[in-house]
């Protein structure tokens, strides 16, 4: 069976500009969406990218398709039979609903990204209660499937569904790599937060094919700029965890935008996009 | 004021002897000693390194076994001295296994938290399992998200010492953990070396190493998560770090300036007399 990819909207909430693009429109506020992405069809069982905020605290707008939990059962899916849930990163509208899945739901995440949430560094992007609910994970049988992604290489979760160390965004962030029948998906979190600002007309950028980083990049500036083009390199279908898919041609290009919930689904083409 | 050490009896440890040696006579039952440091006379006020095991059973998952004899102990030891927890300013951290950073809970929040990031990160990411017991992980992450209750040092480079009091510094030990610091406290009669359990058993992996032949070859410990040269590159780093070597499993040894031991302590405070160095009895 072909594997699937659906996009579950876990709700918005308004971020500095500047925030999704470096410098770009400082103070100016602007909303973004909070993903999740339902991989369907693989070898074991359903299999969940990340799990979006713990609470809807202040500034979160709820889903107007409901919690992640009726989202699920909506699909007929109880939290214990999402087999796998993969982690792009830590961050707290990352992984803030871990706990509604039982220890026999196997949290897949790279070593160094827990490390870095515990460790104390940019703490207003992780929070401790998520970081405690990992550890107790990792010390429960069969409950974490820890990556040592930068020494191992990539690795292949079931056929079809590959980890690679991402390089960029924070330093154990890792991007899912999902074989469709039309081309590599590539889950990347937050290594690209805005298509159309960041590769289709990046601001401030004069070389060609050159994208624009994110302004919550954790790794230096020359990371983060390989880690984009390296995932753009590496998939037919982009799909970043705050903005609608993209459809990449060779050598980088964004060329078309998925507006459904279904990847592979149908593309609006883009009439005219530039690259620098 | 001079600075000094008082060594805290926080319980011993009984375990294989091969343990702490490489190679030494696996399947024999073995004896140690848990030491705490409390630094005095420092104008901040007192700092202590280390803190032990949460409790004796704790070291079963390890497959050891923990026993505090009357009298010793975190608690009862600053009790005797008359301390409270919150009379200790800085807990300061060589590292975070289970027997080092097991009763950081008993202290309020007001007494921070000195430890190396590398190391916090090291036992939350799981890589060495139950060495690093989630209780004292959590508790450490609370600290870490709680303001001043942690203070997070990044320790990266072995031959650049962190001042962090006059007359105190840590540096990177290379070492035992990816994490693991040593704390050097100048003396009037030298400098201590704190070196965590970068050595264990300064006769059996220094004065007569088990198994080496080379001239001042050391024996590095079976509980390393280095290769073997940077073990021992780390223990002869500790040696190179001052007169008085300070282990947290056994009594300290003063070297003399040929980097012999000229004796064992002789008593609980560095500095202070010594006795004749022999060999650990548990080890002979």
């Amino acid at each position: 069976m072909a594997l699937t990819i659906e996009i579950l909207n876990l709700g918005s909430y308004d971020v500095d500009w500047s925030y999704l693009v470096k410098y770009h429109r400082p103070g100016v506020p602007v909303s973004t969406q909070v993903m999740s992405y339902l991989i369907q069809g693989g070898a074991e069982g359903p299999m969940l990218v990340d799990t979006g905020f713990r609470a809807n605290g202040s500034g979160v707008k709820p889903s107007s398709d409901g919690a992640l939990e009726e989202q699920l059962l909506q699909r007929g899916i109880r939290p214990a039979d999402i087999r796998y849930v993969l982690h792009t990163h830590l961050h707290h509208d990352h992984a803030g609903k871990d706990d509604i899945f039982p220890g026999s739901t196997t949290v897949i995440m790279n070593r160094r990204e827990l490390e870095f949430g515990c460790s104390g560094l940019s703490i207003e992007e992780y929070a401790a209660v998520d970081m405690k609910h990992m550890i107790d994970r990792v010390h429960t049988p069969g409950a974490a499937w820890m990556l040592d992604l930068e020494d191992s290489g990539p690795v292949e979760i079931v056929p079809g569904v590959v980890a690679v160390s991402a390089g960029g965004h924070t330093e154990g962030s890792m991007n899912i790599l999902v074989e469709t029948e039309a081309g590599i998906a590539c889950i990347c979190g937050d290594l690209v937060t805005h298509v159309h600002e960041q590769l289709v007309a990046p601001p401030f950028q004069l070389n060609h094919r050159e994208p624009r980083i994110a302004g919550c990049s954790y790794v230096s500036q020359i990371h983060e700029t390989a880690a984009i083009k390296r995932a753009l390199a590496s998939c037919t279908w982009l799909l970043p965890s705050h903005d609608a898919p993209a459809r990449v041609a060779k050598g980088g290009l964004v060329t078309g935008r998925i507006g459904g919930a279904m990847v592979p689904g149908p593309v609006s083409e883009l009439e005219a996009f530039r690259t620098t | 004021m001079a600075l000094s050490l008082e060594i805290l009896d926080l319980g011993d440890v009984h375990l294989d002897a091969a343990f702490e040696v490489r190679g030494r006579t696996p399947g024999k039952p073995y004896s140690c000693r848990t030491s705490g440091y409390l630094i005095h006379g420092l104008a901040d006020g007192l700092v202590l390194v280390d803190t032990g095991y949460r409790a004796p059973e704790m070291m079963e998952t390890g497959g050891m076994r923990g026993v505090i004899r009357p009298g010793c102990g975190l608690e009862t030891e600053l009790a005797k001295r008359g301390l409270q927890p919150k009379d200790i300013r800085y807990i300061l951290h060589t590292h975070l296994h289970i027997d080092h950073a097991g009763k950081d809970d008993i202290f309020p929040m007001s007494t921070t938290v000195i430890m190396n990031r590398d190391e916090l990160a090291m036992a939350a990411g799981g890589l060495a399992g139950l060495a690093y017991p989630p209780e004292d992980v959590k508790h450490l992450v609370d600290r870490v998200y709680t303001k001043d209750a942690a203070w997070i040092l990044d320790a990266q480079d072995a031959h650049s010492p962190i001042e962090l009091f006059p007359h105190v510094a840590v540096q990177l030990a290379g070492g035992h953990t990816r994490g693991s610091i040593n704390v050097l406290v100048e003396t009037d009669k030298g400098t201590a070396v704190i070196c965590g359990d970068v050595l264990y058993d300064i006769h059996d992996q220094y004065v007569n190493p088990l198994f080496e032949i080379g001239h001042r070859e050391v024996r590095i410990a079976t509980n390393t998560q280095g290769a073997e040269r940077t073990e021992k590159a780390a223990i002869k780093k500790v040696l190179e770090s001052g007169a008085w070597i300070c282990p947290m499993h056994e009594l300290p040894t003063l070297l003399d300036d040929l980097k012999q031991p000229q004796g064992r302590l002789d008593g609980i405070v560095v500095p202070g007399p010594v006795a004749p160095f022999v060999r650990l009895k548990s080890a002979a």
